[in-house]
């Protein structure tokens, strides 16, 4: 199911939040549970067994852990086989067609490719269960001794299929104990709406240039053409994914959860390294944690920082799609990261915020470029329209259509991007607090509604980190 | 304060809207739309492995919500409100809407050519075979418009055609139509010709075809309704104020009558007096005033002794045609390879026929593979 379905809107979501705040606080667990079983289930009726396979196996794990608790070997050995678990499901399900193809083209075999369909949220579910085990081993949280609870942590519905990657420590004590409050509920509702309004307005609108621009001819667009296609693809993953986020985020909340924010204004960084603390946080925060630390970080001198943050940016390359363009465009990253380290940050802190912004806004969307095209020969031939190596020019008819008549969609994009405005309104707030909530309500509930009224005509509706 | 309205203005509509949709009556058929609402299936143990009880049942919420239409049109006057000319594929201007042609697949119109190629090399030595393209209204989009760059070029797009075909004859519906571009020879909110472009259709048609067209003004004009809302209409919810007209035409002295319209449906055959259907007037779609709905087989028969007979490969756009194509006709068989079923050696045979005639839109030859039928 996708939030900004009519089946969760309109059937799923009233009937989950009326029986969750009429039950009582034993029952309601048991509801969040169901629900994500049956949410989940309504997108992978079948796929829901793997879920529960890795779910049961990370709950076992954390028990037998907690069980032999002083033997040193056989804690290890519990969570290697969970790993092993884990990542096996995951790789044979999302990596084995990539990993066979590679083999028999550079080896010249013949290795039947199994063609396993991707289920939906298995990237982020393998790495929200994994957290737990993980951290179980370190002794950073306690064993959670409840299948139910458990279950229903994994399977929690707001979370389950794109993120943000929650974590086992970061919800430990509200599974066990939560309130719901009037003013958590309309904070909710709030990040909610607004996380629907960037799914359904912005991104699916702007979204739609790209879909256009896409399916043209690389070698016949002019620069203009190029640029528009690209700035709006880079709108539209933004708000995409960071509306996905932040209506999970209030789905939380009204829920009685706290979930870690999962964005925080990316395109206005001011270098890469920024970049990636402010897009995607979780995921940066779990391959820190989880990979880089564990190998040494940067404790270990120049050598081994380099070494440790190509593993790194590989993996997370390759968490976004079993593609070498996906490796290629993680691997980009990390070696301006690895410049920015080195030297470049010295000479960019000397420049002009804008320009430094600029930078990295720039930068950004050249990787949306390796991102978004499959093929290496047409990622080439994107970069050469994008600087005016077609014939037809920098400007012609079809770009100026599609800046022209799109040109008030990409204003809001980039004034939204960019948080003065929300920065804005607070600083309005506090000096006339009771008058800028009346119109904060009275704004949220005009969006829902507009959202509905987009959502009904939506011909236009996929959701672009279904296939991570 | 404003948490608690914040709160029960999203639970009330939340939980009304659901809630109305389910209870109110529902209807099983969209008139703006021009088709079928999703049904309520029941879920099976089959369909909910497929998913395909998910999908009909999101289909269903979204079909059947209250308010639907003052919602869609929330959203067209938002997208127009950001300067937007385009909804749903629709170009739209004051003075009309005008649905945006593209070619998408290449490969489609190259198998479109290679059926009427092969059809034409079988029954080249018992009939004449033609093909006529139709442009559609975009063809005659203003030249400066910049959204005119992601457009079809239908007159480039026709010639290449013509030039694809072997034993077949080209003619040109474009060049009559461009000399009277000025008139009202497309309806504003519909995607067909009004009578008047069919008019010029037909008179394309003459020369090629061997007979003389009747002039203009030998025909008197019915102005039959005035208020058309078509096709383009419903899919941009947006035009209230360009109602169109439907102009009838009626031979003047009654020289020649049509005197049966035999509509096939594929299981039964039934006789009608006239090409006209007047009770589609009162009706959304008032297009089909000429000949009524849809059906695979269409007979037209005139109190014309000459022994003229005619097979027509067609779309909609012939339907209006046929104010005029029978006065020169003792008989004119039309098959809409789009509703044919069945092997169309049950309808007709070929060789019955000295003329065969293809007759499509521009919109319909770039996106409509059902012409290969004709070679089953």
């Amino acid at each position: 199911m996708v939030f900004s379905g009519t089946a969760f809107l309109f059937a799923f979501l009233p009937i989950v939040l009326i029986l969750y705040y009429l039950s009582n606080t034993k029952i309601k667990n048991i509801i969040i549970l169901i629900s994500g079983l049956f949410f989940y289930a309504w997108g992978e009726p079948v796929y829901v067994l793997i879920m529960l396979l890795s779910t049961v196996v990370d709950y076992t794990a954390g028990i037998l852990m907690d069980k032999y608790d002083d033997n040193k070997r056989l804690r290890t050995i519990f969570l290697v086989s969970s790993l092993i678990i884990n990542l096996g499901l995951l790789s044979l399900f999302k990596y084995s067609s990539f990993f066979i193809t590679n083999m028999n083209s550079i080896f010249g075999l013949n290795i039947i490719d199994p063609s396993l369909r991707l289920p939906v949220g298995i990237s982020f579910y393998t790495f929200q269960s994994m957290s737990y085990t993980i951290d179980l081993y370190m002794r950073n949280i306690k064993v959670q001794k409840s299948i139910i609870n458990f279950t229903s942590y994994v399977s929690l519905f707001p979370q389950i299929v794109a993120g943000p990657i929650v974590r086992y420590s970061d919800v430990q004590n509200e599974i066990d104990h939560r309130t719901v409050t009037q003013a958590k509920v309309a904070d909710g509702i709030g990040w909610f709406i607004r996380g629907l309004a960037k799914k359904l307005i912005l991104a699916n609108n702007i979204g739609a240039v790209w879909t256009s621009v896409k399916a043209m001819q690389y070698s016949e667009l002019s620069v203009l053409t190029a640029w528009v296609g690209i700035l709006a693809f880079t709108f539209q993953i933004y708000y995409d994914f960071s509306g996905y986020s932040d209506m999970a985020r209030g789905l939380g909340k009204m829920l009685g959860f706290e979930f870690p924010i999962n964005f925080n204004y990316p395109y206005i960084s001011k270098n890469i390294s920024d970049f990636w603390r402010r897009w995607h946080i979780t995921l940066g925060s779990w391959f820190r944690s989880y990979v880089y630390f564990p190998l040494g970080g940067n404790r270990k001198g120049t050598l081994c920082t380099v070494r440790n943050l190509l593993i790194v940016w590989f993996l997370t390359g390759l968490w976004h799609g079993a593609s070498w363009n996906f490796v290629i465009w993680g691997l980009y990253f990390g070696v301006i990261i690895i410049m920015e380290r080195l030297f470049l940050q010295k000479w960019l802190s000397k420049l002009p915020t804008w320009l430094q912004q600029l930078y990295s806004f720039l930068l950004v969307v050249f990787g949306w470029v390796l991102f978004e095209i499959q093929s290496f020969s047409q990622i080439g031939a994107f970069f050469g329209a994008m600087f005016g190596a077609n014939h037809t020019g920098i400007f012609d008819n079809q770009g100026i259509y599609l800046l022209t008549s799109n040109i008030v969609m990409f204003i809001i994009c980039f004034i939204a991007s960019r948080g003065n405005l929300t920065h804005k309104v607070s600083t309005i707030s506090d000096k006339y607090p009771r008058a800028m909530s009346a119109v904060k309500t009275t704004f949220l509930i005009v969006l829902f509604i507009v959202c509905i009224a987009y959502l009904v005509n939506a011909s236009y509706n996929p959701f672009l980190y279904f296939r991570f | 304060m404003n948490k608690k309205v914040l709160i029960i203005a999203f639970f009330s509509i939340l939980i009304l809207l659901p809630l109305f949709s389910i209870l109110l009556p529902k209807d099983t058929f969209s008139q703006t739309e021009n088709r079928p609402l999703q049904q309520f299936v029941a879920p099976t143990k089959e369909n909910l492995l497929s998913r395909e009880f998910m999908d009909s049942f999101e289909k269903f919420l979204a079909d059947h919500l209250v308010f639907r239409e003052a919602f869609i049109k929330i959203k067209t006057d938002l997208e127009l409100a950001q300067g937007k000319k385009e909804i749903n594929n629709i170009f739209i201007s004051d003075k009309m809407l005008l649905e945006h042609i593209q070619l998408k697949d290449k490969s489609v119109v190259d198998a479109n050519i290679k059926a009427i190629n092969d059809f034409a090399r079988k029954y080249k030595s018992t009939a004449q075979i033609s093909t006529m393209l139709v442009p559609t209204a975009a063809a005659f989009y203003p030249e400066k418009n910049p959204s005119r760059a992601t457009l079809l070029d239908q007159p480039e797009f026709c010639k290449q055609f013509y030039n694809d075909l072997v034993d077949v004859t080209a003619i040109d519906a474009y060049s009559f139509l461009a000399a009277n571009k000025g008139d009202y020879l497309y309806y504003k909110t519909d995607h067909h010709w009004t009578s008047l472009g069919a008019y010029w259709g037909y008179s394309a048609l003459a020369k090629p075809l061997g007979f003389k067209p009747i002039a203009r003004d030998m025909f008197n004009i019915e102005h039959a309704s005035h208020d058309f809302l078509g096709t383009l209409y419903s899919k941009a919810l947006y035009g209230e104020k360009l109602k169109d007209v439907v102009d009838i035409y009626h031979y003047a002295d009654n020289a020649v009558q049509v005197t049966e319209t035999i509509k096939n449906t594929g299981t039964q055959t039934q006789t009608y007096p006239s090409i006209l259907f007047r009770k589609f007037l009162n009706e959304k779609d008032k297009y089909s005033v000429f000949l009524g709905s849809n059906d695979p087989m269409v007979t037209i028969k005139s109190d014309l002794k000459n022994g003229k007979k005619i097979l027509i490969f067609k779309d909609s756009y012939t339907n209006a045609l046929m104010q005029f194509l029978p006065l020169h006709y003792e008989e004119i068989t039309l098959l809409d390879l789009r509703y044919v079923n069945k092997s169309l050696s049950e309808y007709v045979d070929f060789t019955d026929y000295s003329q065969i005639l293809f007759l499509y839109n521009v919109a319909n030859i770039i996106s409509d593979n059902n012409i290969l039928k004709i070679m089953n």
